[in-house]
C-alpha cells in the first residue's frame, strides 16, 4: 500500500511536472506588453465608440535587421542565422494570409523593408485608405544568464493600427508582442527556440489579440485563432 | 572536502566576474590628439541629448581632452563618408585633430551599449573603437531610458573613453584618474562577464 502510494505520488508529481513544463514551455518563446490602462469590468473600450471594429485589416511587416548603428566594421550576427531570423518575413508571408481566415479577418499581407538606422518605417508605399495592422521591429537583445547557459535573445515588435481614418480614438499607449530565441528557459539545453511556423503565428495572433482587447479588431472570441493549417 | 570549495569558489568566481568593456586600436597611428569633436546619437537616449552631452564633454576636459564642438546628430552616421560631410561643415578656426563619435548601439540586461570611435582628421581613418557599457535605469517595460541620472551616465562614459585612450596608447592620462564635477573619481565601469 505504502509503496504503491508513493509510486503514484511520485508518477503524479512527474505528471504535474511535466505538464508544468510543456505549458511553461509554449509561453517560453515570447509575450505581449502593453501599457494601455485596464479598462474596467464590462466597459466599452473607448476607441471601440468612436470605431467599428474591424473585420479586414492588411498585415504590415516591417523587415527586422541585425545590424547596429555604428561606424567601426561589425562582425556579422553569430545566432541571427542559427535562430533563423531571416525566415522571418517568408513565414509571414506565408502564415499571416491564414491566421487572417482563421479569424475570418479580411486583408492582404505586406512585407516592408527594414529603414535606414535611426529613420521611423516608410508607410508611403501604403494605400491609406486600408487599415493596416502593423507590425514593426524594436529591438533585438541578446544575453547569457550566465556563462553555463547558452545565448539567448528576444526581438520586441510594436503592434499598431494605421489608416483606420481620421475620426478613430488615437492609440494612447504602447502594444508590443515579443519573440524569443536561443536558450529556452524552461527545458534549457534541450530546446533552442528559433523562427519557425509557430514562432510567427503566435506574434501575428498576439498582435491581433491585443488590438481586439483595446477594440481595433473584431474577433470571435478573446483570443486569436491560430490557424491549424 | 577542500577540492569541493575550491571548485565551487571558481564557479562564483566565473559567474560573478566583471571586466572593463573592450576597447581596441584600429589602426597604427602617430598623430597626437590636439583637440576632439565630439559627434553624438541615440535616438531618444538622454545620454547623448543636452544637457548629459555637456557632462560628457566636461569630463573630457577635465582630464586635459580638449573638445572644439559637440554635434548631437539626427541620425547615425551610415558610414565615413557621413562623418566627413560633417566634419567638412566645422565652424572656420576649429583647431580639432580628430572626431570622437559616439553612437548608441541596444539595450543589454540593464545596460545601454555605445560605440565610441575616434577618427584621424588627417588619414581619413578610424584609429580606435570602445564598445562601452553604461548602467541605466528603465521604465516599467524596460523600454525607455530614464533620464535622472543621465549627467552621471555620461560622465562615467567619457571616463571609460579616456581610460581606453590611456590603455591603448592614444591619449596618456600619465596616471591621473577621470574625476565628475565635484572632484570626486569615477571609477571604471565593470561588465558582468557574460554580457561580452
Amino acid at each position: 500500500m505504502m509503496t504503491w502510494s508513493i509510486a503514484s505520488a511520485r508518477r503524479a508529481s512527474i505528471l504535474s511536472f511535466a505538464l508544468t513544463a510543456a505549458l511553461s514551455a509554449a509561453a517560453a518563446d515570447g509575450g505581449t506588453r502593453e501599457t494601455c490602462p485596464k479598462p474596467a469590468p464590462n466597459a466599452t473600450p473607448a476607441s471601440a465608440e468612436a470605431q467599428a471594429l474591424l473585420t479586414a485589416v492588411d498585415i504590415v511587416f516591417v523587415t527586422a535587421t541585425s545590424r547596429k548603428a555604428g561606424l567601426a566594421e561589425q562582425a556579422p550576427d553569430e545566432e541571427w542565422a542559427d535562430w533563423k531570423l531571416d525566415d522571418i518575413n517568408r513565414l509571414v508571408a506565408e502564415r499571416a494570409p491564414k491566421v487572417l481566415r482563421s479569424n475570418s479577418l479580411g486583408g492582404e499581407v505586406i512585407v516592408l523593408p527594414a529603414p535606414n538606422l535611426g529613420d521611423p518605417p516608410d508607410f508611403s508605399t501604403l494605400d491609406p485608405s486600408r487599415p493596416a495592422l502593423v507590425f514593426a521591429p524594436t529591438q533585438f537583445s541578446k544575453w547569457k544568464r550566465n556563462l553555463l547557459n547558452n545565448m539567448s535573445g528576444s526581438l520586441v515588435y510594436s503592434v499598431r493600427l494605421i489608416n483606420v481614418g481620421a475620426d478613430a480614438a488615437q492609440m494612447k499607449c504602447r502594444v508590443e508582442v515579443w519573440g524569443a530565441f536561443g536558450f529556452d528557459p524552461v527545458w534549457g539545453r534541450l530546446k533552442t527556440n528559433r523562427v519557425d511556423r509557430e514562432w510567427v503565428d503566435t506574434r501575428l495572433a498576439d498582435g491581433l489579440t491585443m488590438m481586439a482587447k483595446l477594440g481595433g479588431v473584431k474577433l470571435s472570441s478573446d483570443k486569436a485563432i491560430r490557424p491549424t493549417e | 572536502m577542500y577540492r569541493r570549495l575550491f571548485l565551487l569558489i571558481v564557479i562564483a568566481a566565473a559567474l560573478t566576474a566583471c571586466v572593463h568593456a573592450p576597447t581596441e586600436r584600429l589602426t597604427p597611428t602617430s598623430n597626437a590628439i590636439r583637440a576632439v569633436r565630439v559627434f553624438a546619437w541615440g535616438s531618444d537616449d538622454p545620454v547623448v541629448a543636452s544637457p548629459a552631452h555637456e557632462s560628457f564633454v566636461a569630463t573630457l576636459q577635465r582630464s586635459g581632452l580638449e573638445t572644439t564642438q559637440i554635434v548631437t546628430l539626427q541620425r547615425p552616421f551610415e558610414d565615413l563618408k557621413a562623418l566627413e560631410r560633417s566634419w567638412s561643415e566645422a565652424p572656420a578656426g576649429n583647431a580639432a585633430s580628430h572626431a570622437l563619435v559616439l553612437t548608441r548601439q541596444y539595450q543589454q540586461t540593464g545596460y545601454v551599449r555605445y560605440e565610441a570611435v575616434l577618427w584621424d582628421a588627417s588619414s581619413r581613418k578610424l584609429v580606435w573603437k570602445g564598445t562601452l557599457a553604461s548602467a541605466a535605469t528603465f521604465d516599467a517595460l524596460r523600454l525607455r531610458v530614464m533620464p535622472k541620472d543621465a549627467a552621471k551616465r555620461a560622465e562615467r562614459l567619457a571616463a571609460d573613453v579616456l581610460r581606453g585612450l590611456d590603455r591603448d596608447g592614444l591619449f596618456p592620462l600619465h596616471g591621473k584618474v577621470p574625476r565628475d564635477a565635484q572632484g570626486e573619481e569615477i571609477s571604471p565601469t565593470l561588465l558582468p562577464l557574460q554580457l561580452l
